[in-house]
C-alpha cells in the first residue's frame, strides 16, 4: 500500500466500505510500517501489536517518530506530503487500503493531542458540534453531552456555564474537555499524543485516572515522554529509537518485562539514561 | 508612557517614530475639520431628500445618494460571493495538489496586477466589456460590476490572510474528528476570520465609495433619480468631483455632499461591525 498526497489532499473517502469496529475494542496490527517525507525516510520496519482493550505506551526519544506513527493510524498522515508503506489493521481491516472511508474511521478512532485545543466556541457547542455532523438529534444530544462531561469528570465544574467559550476553562479542564469531544463519538480506539505533557500535575493526574478508566472499552496507543507515566498506565510498552536518522520499533513488550529486562541494548540505554536523567533532576 | 528602564538612545528613536504616527493624525484631523467645517453649513435635511438644480449648486443630493447605494449593492453583491469563494479556495483547497498550487499562483498573480491597475484603466475595461461588450450602456448596474472588479483583490486579500491566521490546530482536531471541510470552515474558519473580513469589508466599501474615474466611463453622471439599475446615476464621488471642478459657485455643495460621503462611510462601518460580531457570536 504506497500513497502520497499533499496537504489536504484526500480529506474525504467517499467509497461505502467502512472498518468493522462495531463490537468491543480491536486490536491494532501494525506490519512493515515505512514513511518517508519527500523521500527522506522517518520510519522502517515497524512492526508491532496493539493489544485490544489495553494500553500500548509508545516511548522514545524526541524525534524518532513516534507521533508520525500515530498518525498514520488514523491516517492523519494523509494530510501531509509523505508516503506510507505497508499495513496497519484494526481488527480484520488494513486501514491504510484506499477503499477506506477516511472520515468513518476517523470517527471510530479517538485522537486527543499535546496541546489541548477545544474549538472556539461554547462548552456545548465543542461536543453538540460534532455529534450533530454524525447526524445525532433532540434528546440525544444533550444526553449524550451530559454522559461524557461526567464521563471526563468535567460535568459538575461546567454544568452551569455550558453556554460559556470553552477557551476560558484552564488548561487540564480544555484537555477533558478535548477527551469528552474524542469520547462523545463512540471510538473503540484511542490515540493519545502526550496528552499530560503540557499540563500542570493535578490535571495530569485526573487525565491518567481517565486513561485507566477507558482502558477496558478502548484500545488505547499512547505516546509519552514520561516513562513514570508509561509504567503506571501501560499494559505493553514498545521502544522507538533513532537508527541512522531512521525511526524503528526496537522492542515491545509487556510493560514490566520491557522496563525491568529489556532485550534490546538500545531499550536498556534509553531507560538506563532517562532513569539517571531522572535522579538527577530530583 | 515611557518606560524608567529606557536608555536615552531608545527615547529618542522612540520620539522620532512617533512623529510620523502624530503626522498621519495630524492630516486626518485637517481634512475632516476642512469637510466638517466648510460642508456644514450645506447640510440639511432638504439637502438630503431634494433633487439636484442648477447643474448641483441648488437643490440637494438624493438622486445621488440612491445611485451610489445602488452601484455599491451592485459592486457588493457581485464582490462578496466570488471574493468569498476565491479566497477559501486560496486558503483552503489550493495547496492540496500540483493543479491546484499551480492555477493558485496564476489567480494570485491576476489579483496582484488587478489591485495594482490604475483605476481610469479599469473604467476603460467596464466600458468596453460592460456597457459595449454586453450591451449595458451607460448605467448603474455596469458601474456597480465594474465597482466589483476592482474591490475583488482587497476583499480576497484580506479574507485569504484572515482564513491562513486561524491556527492549524483547530483543522488538525476537526479532521481528527472526521469532520467535514464545510463545516469546519462554516463553523470554525470563517466565524474565526470574520475581523479580516470585516476589515476587508470596509476597506472595499471605502474604495468603491470613493472611486470616481471608472465610474464616470460607466455608471455616467447624469443627475436625474435612477428608476432601474439600466439607468445611468452620478454616485457621491462623481458630483464631488463634477461640483468642484465644472461647476462655478459648486464648492458649498461640493463640500456637504463631501461630509454625507463620509458620514456614510462611518455609518456603514459601524453597522457592518455589527452585523459581522452578531454573525461571528452566533456561529459560536
Amino acid at each position: 500500500m504506497t500513497k502520497s498526497v499533499a496537504f489536504g489532499r484526500k480529506l474525504q473517502h467517499t467509497t461505502p466500505q467502512d472498518i468493522s469496529l462495531q463490537s468491543g475494542p480491536p486490536a491494532i496490527s501494525i506490519r512493515n510500517l515505512g514513511l518517508s517525507y519527500g523521500g527522506h525516510k522517518v520510519l522502517k520496519n515497524i512492526n508491532f501489536e496493539a493489544r485490544a482493550g489495553k494500553i500500548t505506551a509508545l516511548v522514545g526519544p524526541s524525534g524518532c517518530g513516534k507521533s508520525s506513527l500515530l498518525s498514520v493510524v488514523n491516517r492523519l498522515s494523509d494530510l501531509q506530503a509523505c508516503k506510507v508503506e505497508g499495513e496497519v489493521f484494526i481488527a480484520e481491516d488494513n486501514i491504510l487500503h484506499s477503499a477506506v472511508n477516511v472520515l468513518k474511521l476517523r470517527r471510530r478512532i479517538g485522537m486527543v493531542f499535546q496541546k489541548p485545543s477545544p474549538f472556539p466556541m461554547s462548552i456545548r457547542e465543542n461536543l453538540l458540534f460534532p455529534l450533530r455532523e454524525y447526524g445525532v438529534k433532540g434528546d440525544q444530544l444533550e444526553k449524550t453531552l451530559e454522559d461524557n462531561l461526567r464521563l471526563v469528570g468535567l460535568w459538575d465544574e461546567v454544568k452551569t456555564r455550558l453556554n460559556d467559550s470553552a477557551l476560558v476553562l484552564s488548561g487540564g479542564q480544555q484537555q477533558r474537555l478535548c477527551f469528552a469531544r474524542c469520547l462523545s463519538l463512540n471510538p473503540k480506539v484511542l490515540l493519545l499524543d502526550e496528552p499530560c505533557s503540557a499540563l500542570d500535575p493535578r490535571s495530569t493526574q485526573i487525565i491518567e485516572a481517565l486513561i485507566w478508566h477507558l482502558r477496558e472499552s478502548h484500545t488505547i496507543l499512547m505516546v509519552t515522554h514520561n516513562l513514570a507515566q508509561a509504567r503506571r498506565l501501560a499494559d505493553d510498552v514498545a521502544v522507538c529509537c533513532l537508527s541512522d536518522g531512521v525511526g524503528s520499533i526496537v522492542e515491545s513488550g509487556k510493560t514490566a518485562q520491557v522496563f525491568d529486562f529489556p532485550a534490546h541494548p538500545v531499550t536498556a540505554e534509553y531507560l538506563g539514561f532517562e532513569t539517571a536523567e531522572v535522579r538527577s533532576s530530583d | 508612557m515611557m518606560s524608567k528602564a529606557m536608555s536615552q538612545g531608545d527615547r529618542i528613536i522612540q520620539m522620532g517614530l512617533c512623529c510620523p504616527a502624530l503626522i498621519i493624525c495630524g492630516v486626518f484631523v485637517w481634512l475632516l475639520f476642512d469637510v466638517v467645517s466648510q460642508g456644514i453649513s450645506g447640510l440639511s435635511w432638504q439637502f438630503l431628500t431634494q433633487l439636484p438644480a442648477d447643474a448641483g449648486r441648488a437643490g440637494g443630493i438624493v438622486s445621488i445618494i440612491v445611485s451610489t447605494f445602488i452601484v455599491l449593492i451592485i459592486a457588493l453583491l457581485v464582490a462578496l460571493p466570488i471574493g468569498l469563494g476565491t479566497a477559501i479556495w486560496l486558503a483552503e483547497f489550493a495547496d492540496e495538489d500540483q493543479t491546484g498550487m499551480a492555477v493558485a499562483v496564476w489567480v494570485r498573480r491576476s489579483l496582484q496586477l488587478l489591485a495594482g491597475v490604475p483605476s481610469i484603466v479599469v473604467g476603460l475595461f467596464g466600458y468596453a466589456v460592460f456597457c459595449q461588450l454586453l450591451g449595458l450602456g451607460y448605467s448603474l448596474l455596469a458601474g456597480g460590476l465594474t465597482l466589483g472588479c476592482m474591490i475583488l483583490p482587497l476583499l480576497i486579500g484580506s479574507l485569504e490572510a484572515g482564513l491562513r491566521a486561524v491556527p492549524c490546530t483547530y483543522r488538525i482536531n476537526a479532521v481528527a474528528l472526521g469532520l467535514s471541510k464545510f463545516s469546519v470552515i462554516r463553523r470554525i474558519l470563517l466565524p474565526q476570520a470574520a475581523p479580516a473580513l470585516l476589515a476587508g469589508l470596509i476597506l472595499s466599501i471605502g474604495r468603491a465609495l470613493a472611486e470616481t474615474a471608472a465610474l464616470l466611463f460607466t455608471s455616467g453622471y447624469v443627475t436625474r433619480m435612477p428608476e432601474s439599475v439600466y439607468d445611468s446615476g452620478r454616485v457621491l464621488s462623481v458630483h464631488v468631483f463634477d461640483l468642484a471642478m465644472n461647476v462655478p459657485g459648486g464648492d458649498k455643495n461640493a463640500y456637504a455632499t463631501a461630509l454625507v460621503l463620509l458620514l456614510g462611510l462611518l455609518l456603514i462601518n459601524s453597522v457592518l461591525k455589527k452585523v459581522v460580531n452578531i454573525w461571528a457570536a452566533r456561529e459560536n
